[in-house]
C-alpha cells in the first residue's frame, strides 16, 4: 500500500530531475501502475518518492507525506526501506555492484545481514523463478544490456519486496529482451506484488498494467484504468507526447534511384577466434537513410565501429564515389554519433565545438562556415552556450554539426532514441532529415520502429554477424520489418 | 543449484588462496623488497621473493606475462648498473638511482596487480569485514574496485570520440588533458550517481553487520604461504639485527 | 516533523563519492607516474606534473565535499595502495598528516572557499608525494652500495646524499607548487565546463 498525499518536491540541484507538485495518489497492494508522460514531466521523481531516494539521496524541499507500507519516507533510512521496495533503473551498466552475476543476485541480502542459509535459499528461488540459470557464473561486463537488466531484476527480487519500482527499464533493450522482461513482470504480478513502472515504450505493458498515471508538468494530469487508456487512438497518444505502437509503415520511400552506390566489401571482424562480423558484399544507395536492424549481440555495433574505422582489426573495403577506403582511412569519411553523445562534446561553447578539429585555415572563414552550419541545424542562438547545458536532442545536433563541419560524408547513429519520448524522437528524426537534405548518407542503428518509420528509406537486417536482408521499402520488405517489430 | 556461492575452496581463479593471505603475501614482498639492502643473506632472499609473482603467474596459466615479467625483472636489475659509469653523478642520483629503487618494487607491484585481479569485490568485502576494518574504509574501497573497469570503458569511448574528431594531440598538452578529463569526469560522475543510488536502494551501508556468502577461509595452501612469509620475515630481521 | 538526520557524519552517498574519486585519483596518478617517470628530466618533477594533472578531478571532488573526513579517507587509501605497491610508507604516514591539515583548511572555509580548496589540495599533494623522500635516500644508498661493490671505477659515481641538500626540499616544494598550479587549472576548468553547463 502506497499513499502519497499532497506531495511536492523540488530538487536542490535542478539537473537531478524535474520538480513535482501537489501529487495525490493511493496505490493499493497488488496493483500495477504505469507512469507515463514526456521527459521532464516528473514521473521519475514520483518513482523516487516511492523508493525513498527522495529525500535520502536527492536533496531538496519535500512537502506533504508519502507513506510506503505504512512508513513515512521522511523518517526511514534507505536500508530500512530496502526489504520492502525493490528498484530497477534505466541504465543497465550502472546498476550492478559486484561484477559477477551470482554475487550480484545476493548482494542486497548480504547487505541487510540475512543468515547465510537463508540467502542461499533465496538465491535458488530467485534464479528459478526468473529463469536465469544460463546467466550464472558470468562476469557482468560480458553480458548484454538485456541480460544485465534481468540480473538487476533478480538482485532486487531476492529480497522478496512487496513493491517494485522500475524506472524506464526497457530503454536500452531490443524487442526480444523486452519480451523476457515482460515475463518477469507478469510473474511478479501473479505473485500479487505492487509494481510501479515509469516507461516511454508502452506497448509491452498492455497486458500488465492495471492503471495509468499520466504526468504533465510535474502533476498527475490523468489517472485512468488501463482499459480506458488503451482505447485511445494513436493520434491521441501522440498528442499527449507519448509513444504509440501501431503496425510499422514507413513514411518515406526512395524515389527512382539514379544515385551512385556505396559498396562494402569483405567486412570481417572476429574477437579472438569467434567471428563477430562477416559481410562479403553490401550495397547501399548514396544519400540513403539506412536503418540497421537486428537483435542485441547480432553485431550491429561492431558493424558501425568497423564502418567508421574504429576497430583496428576490422577488415574490409568501403567504396565511396569509386574510391576505396580501407581501415583507419575511413575515419576521415565517417562519423559516429554515439549513444552517449556526452562523450563527444569537448568544448566550452557550441561554436568552438563545431570548429574544433575541422580543417579550415583562417579564423574568419571558420566563423563563417560554422555560422552557416549552425543556422542550418537551428543552433545559432545557442552558439555561446556550453554544449552540456543543452537538451539531449540539441546536444546530438551539436555533435552532428561538428561532423558536418569536418566534411564527413557518412554519419552513423548508434541507438539515437533509446529512452526518448515522442517529441524528442521526432526531434532526432528531424535532425536526421536535415543531414539527409545536406546529401549525407546515414546509418541508423536502432530498435525503435517509430524512428525507422519516420526517417529511414532503406534497411539492413543483421543476424549473427551477417546481413540477411537489405533493401528499400518494397512491400515484402515492409512486411518483413513489420513482422520483426511486431514481436511484442 | 550449481553456483560459485556454494564453493567452499578457493579455485585457480583466486590463486587457491584466501584474500587475507594474499594481502599478507603482498605486504611481505613489498616490505622486504623495500627495506632489504640486497646485501648479505638478502642477496638471496630478495630474488626468491621476486619468484613469488612468477609462481602465481604460472599457476594462473599466463605464460606470456610470466616471460614478460622475467624479462622486465632482468632488465630492471641489470640496466642501472650498466648505465651508472657513463652518466654524471647528479643524473645518477636523480634518475638512475631513483629508477633502480622504484623498479626494485617490480615484484611487489606485480603482487599487487595479482591481488587485485584474482580477488572479487565480494571476497574483498568479506576479507575486510573479517579484519574488522571500519565501514568508512570498506565502502569506498569496494566501490573503487567496481569503478576501475568502468573508468577503462568510459575512457575507451572518449578515445574513440577523439579519434573520430581528430582532436587532442600532444602538441597542446593542456588542451589534450582537458578534452580527455572533462568528458571522462562528467560521464563518471553520472555513472557514479546511478551506481550509488542503486546500491543504496539495495541496503548497502546498512549499519548491521554484513553477511558474506562468498567463501573465504584458510586451507593448507594458506598455511604454506604463511610459513613462507614468516621465514622470510625472520631471515630479514636477523639480517637487519645481526648484519648477516 | 521532519526527522533531523545526522548531517555531520559521512553517509552512504558521501562514501560512494569518496570511492569514485579515489579510484579516479589512483588511476590517473599511477598512469601519469608510469608515463612520466621514465623520462629522465621529468622523473624528479613527476610529483609536480602529476599534481597538475590531478588538479582537475580533485577540484571537482573538493567542490563536492561538505563534511569532515572525505579527503582523509582518500589519502589513507592512496597511502595504503602505495605501501602495497612497495613504494614506501611515507605516503601513508605523512599523507595522513597532510590530509588532516587539508581537512582543517577546508573546514575553516566552511567547505565553500575555492581558494582554500586549492591550498588544501596543494598541501595534500605534498603528503601524497612524500614517497620521494624514500626514493632520494634510497637512490643515494643504492649508488653508494653499488660503487662499493663494483670497485674503484665506479667511485666517481658516488654521491653523498648530503652533497645535494636542496633536492629533498626541492621535490617537496615542486609537489606543493604543482598542487597550486593544478588547483588553479582545476578551478578554471571547473568554471569553464562544470559550472557553465550547470553540472555543479
Amino acid at each position: 500500500m502506497i499513499q502519497v498525499k499532497n506531495a511536492s518536491f523540488k530538487y536542490e540541484n535542478a539537473i537531478s530531475g524535474a520538480a513535482v507538485e501537489d501529487i495525490h495518489a493511493v496505490i493499493p497492494k497488488g496493483e500495477v501502475v504505469l507512469l507515463c508522460g514526456e521527459s521532464g514531466s516528473g514521473k521519475t521523481t514520483f518513482s523516487r518518492l516511492i523508493n525513498g531516494l527522495i529525500p535520502s539521496y536527492y536533496e531538496g524541499e519535500l512537502e506533504g507525506t508519502v507513506l510506503v507500507e505504512g512508513q513515512d519516507i521522511q523518517e526511514v533510512e534507505l536500508y530500512e526501506l530496502a526489504p520492502h521496495v525493490g528498484s530497477v533503473f534505466q541504465n543497465p551498466k550502472s546498476q550492478f555492484y559486484t561484477l559477477q552475476t551470482d554475487t550480484e543476485i545476493v548482494f542486497a541480502c548480504e547487505n541487510i545481514g540475512m543468515e547465510k542459509a537463508d540467502i542461499l535459499k533465496r538465491f535458488d528461488i530467485t534464479v528459478e523463478s526468473l529463469h536465469i540459470q544460463n546467466l550464472l557464473g558470468k562476469s557482468l561486463f560480458a553480458l548484454s544490456g538485456g541480460e544485465k537488466q534481468k540480473i538487476a531484476c533478480a538482485s532486487v527480487s531476492s529480497l522478496l519486496p512487496e513493491i517494485f519500482v522500475l524506472d524506464e527499464p526497457s530503454s536500452n533493450l531490443d524487442i526480444g529482451t523486452i519480451q523476457e522482461l515482460q515475463k518477469i513482470l507478469l510473474s511478479w504480478k501473479a505473485q500479487g506484488k505492487t509494481i510501479i513502472i515509469a516507461e516511454h515504450r508502452l506497448a509491452w505493458l498492455r497486458s500488465i498494467a492495471d492503471r495509468v498515471l499520466f504526468f504533465k508538468n510535474g502533476k498527475i494530469a490523468l489517472d485512468l484504468a488501463s482499459d480506458s487508456f488503451w482505447e485511445k487512438t494513436t493520434a491521441e497518444i501522440h498528442n499527449m507526447g507519448l509513444r504509440a505502437h501501431s503496425r510499422f509503415y514507413p513514411e518515406h520511400k526512395r524515389k527512382a534511384d539514379s544515385h551512385e552506390k556505396i559498396e562494402l566489401r569483405d567486412f570481417r571482424f572476429s574477437y579472438g577466434k569467434t567471428p563477430i562480423l562477416n559481410i562479403p558484399f553490401l550495397e547501399v544507395p548514396e544519400g540513403a537513410v539506412v536503418a540497421v536492424l537486428g537483435d542485441n549481440g547480432a553485431g550491429k555495433t561492431t558493424f558501425a565501429r568497423c564502418l567508421c574505422g574504429l576497430e583496428k582489426k576490422g577488415q574490409g573495403t568501403l567504396m565511396y564515389k569509386s574510391a576505396p577506403y580501407i581501415g583507419k582511412k575511413r575515419i576521415n569519411l565517417c562519423y559516429m554519433v554515439m549513444q552517449d553523445v556526452n562523450h563527444q562534446l569537448f568544448s566550452e561553447s557550441v561554436l568552438e565545438e563545431v570548429v574544433l578539429g575541422a580543417d579550415i585555415p583562417t579564423d574568419e572563414k571558420k566563423e563563417k562556415i560554422a555560422g552557416k552550419i549552425l543556422s542550418e541545424l537551428d543552433l545559432l542562438e545557442y552558439k555561446d552556450a556550453h554544449p552540456m547545458s543543452l537538451s539531449g536532442g540539441q546536444r546530438q545536433r551539436v555533435a552532428i554539426a561538428s561532423a558536418v563541419a569536418s566534411d564527413k560524408e557518412i554519419i552513423v547513429f548508434d541507438e539515437p532514441t533509446s529512452g526518448l519520448d515522442y517529441r524528442h524522437m521526432k526531434e532526432v528524426a528531424e535532425n536526421i532529415h536535415r543531414l539527409s537534405s545536406l546529401g549525407k548518407t546515414e546509418f541508423i542503428i536502432t530498435h525503435d520502429p517509430e524512428l525507422v518509420a519516420a526517417c529511414c528509406d532503406y534497411f539492413v537486417f543483421i543476424e549473427s554477424g551477417t546481413v540477411t536482408h537489405s533493401g528499400e521499402w518494397t512491400s515484402d520488405n515492409i512486411q518483413f520489418v513489420g513482422d520483426y517489430f511486431n514481436l511484442i | 543449484m550449481e553456483t560459485i556461492l556454494r564453493n567452499t575452496r578457493p579455485t585457480a581463479r583466486q590463486m587457491y588462496l584466501d584474500p587475507r593471505t594474499k594481502i599478507f603475501l603482498c605486504l611481505t614482498v613489498s616490505f622486504v623488497m623495500l627495506a632489504g639492502d640486497g646485501m648479505g643473506t638478502m642477496r638471496y632472499v630478495q630474488p626468491v621473493l621476486a619468484i613469488v609473482p612468477l609462481v602465481f603467474l604460472l599457476l594462473l596459466k599466463k605464460p606470456w606475462i610470466a616471460v614478460y615479467y622475467v624479462g622486465m625483472y632482468i632488465i630492471t636489475t641489470t640496466l642501472p648498473y650498466l648505465l651508472l659509469p657513463h652518466l654524471p653523478s647528479i643524473v645518477n642520483f636523480l634518475f638512475t638511482g631513483v629508477i633502480a629503487v622504484c623498479t626494485q618494487a617490480l615484484p611487489s607491484m606485480s603482487m599487487f596487480c595479482l591481488l587485485i585481479l584474482t580477488t572479487t569485490v565480494s571476497e574483498f568485502m568479506a576479507a575486510m569485514d573479517s579484519l574488522h576494518i571500519p565501514k568508512k574504509l570498506t565502502v569506498p574501497i569496494s566501490i573503487m574496485f567496481r569503478f576501475f573497469p568502468t573508468i577503462r570503458e568510459e575512457y575507451a569511448a572518449i578515445r574513440d570520440a577523439m579519434k573520430l574528431r581528430e582532436v587532442g594531440s600532444w602538441r597542446n598538452p593542456i588542451e589534450m588533458l582537458e578534452y580527455r578529463l572533462v568528458p571522462l569526469l562528467m560521464g563518471l560522475v553520472s555513472i557514479g550517481n546511478d551506481l550509488s543510488a542503486s546500491a543504496l536502494t539495495r541496503g548497502f551501508h546498512a549499519p548491521t553487520r554484513r553477511t558474506n556468502v562468498c567463501p573465504i577461509g584458510f586451507h593448507w595452501q594458506d598455511a604454506v604461504a604463511f610459513i613462507f612469509c614468516m621465514v622470510v620475515i625472520v631471515i630479514f630481521s636477523l639480517s637487519l639485527l645481526l648484519g648477516w | 516533523m521532519k526527522k533531523q538526520k545526522n548531517t555531520n557524519t559521512l553517509n552512504g552517498k558521501d562514501l560512494m563519492t569518496v570511492g569514485i574519486f579515489t579510484a579516479v585519483y589512483l588511476v590517473i596518478y599511477i598512469l601519469a607516474s608510469c608515463v612520466l617517470g621514465i623520462i629522465p628530466i621529468v622523473s624528479m618533477l613527476m610529483s609536480c606534473f602529476s599534481s597538475i594533472i590531478l588538479g582537475i578531478p580533485m577540484m571537482l571532488y573538493f567542490s563536492k565535499i561538505k563534511k569532515f573526513g572525505m579527503v582523509l579517507i582518500t589519502y589513507i587509501v592512496n597511502g595504503t595502495v602505495m605501501v602495497l605497491l612497495g613504494l614506501g610508507v611515507y605516503s601513508l604516514t605523512i599523507g595522513i598528516i597532510c590530509a588532516l591539515i587539508a581537512e582543517l583548511i577546508l573546514r575553516s572555509g566552511q567547505y565553500q572557499s575555492a581558494n582554500r580548496a586549492i591550498l588544501a589540495f596543494a598541501i595534500a599533494c605534498v603528503g601524497a608525494n612524500a614517497n620521494t623522500i624514500y626514493w632520494v635516500t634510497g637512490s643515494a644508498q643504492f649508488l653508494e652500495r653499488t660503487a662499493a661493490s663494483m670497485g674503484t671505477d665506479y667511485m666517481t659515481t658516488v654521491v653523498n646524499y648530503f652533497s645535494y641538500p636542496w633536492v629533498l626540499p626541492g621535490v617537496m616544494l615542486s609537489a606543493f607548487a604543482g598542487g597550486l598550479l593544478g588547483g588553479l587549472l582545476g578551478k578554471s576548468v571547473l568554471k569553464k565546463h562544470f559550472i557553465k553547463s550547470g553540472l555543479i
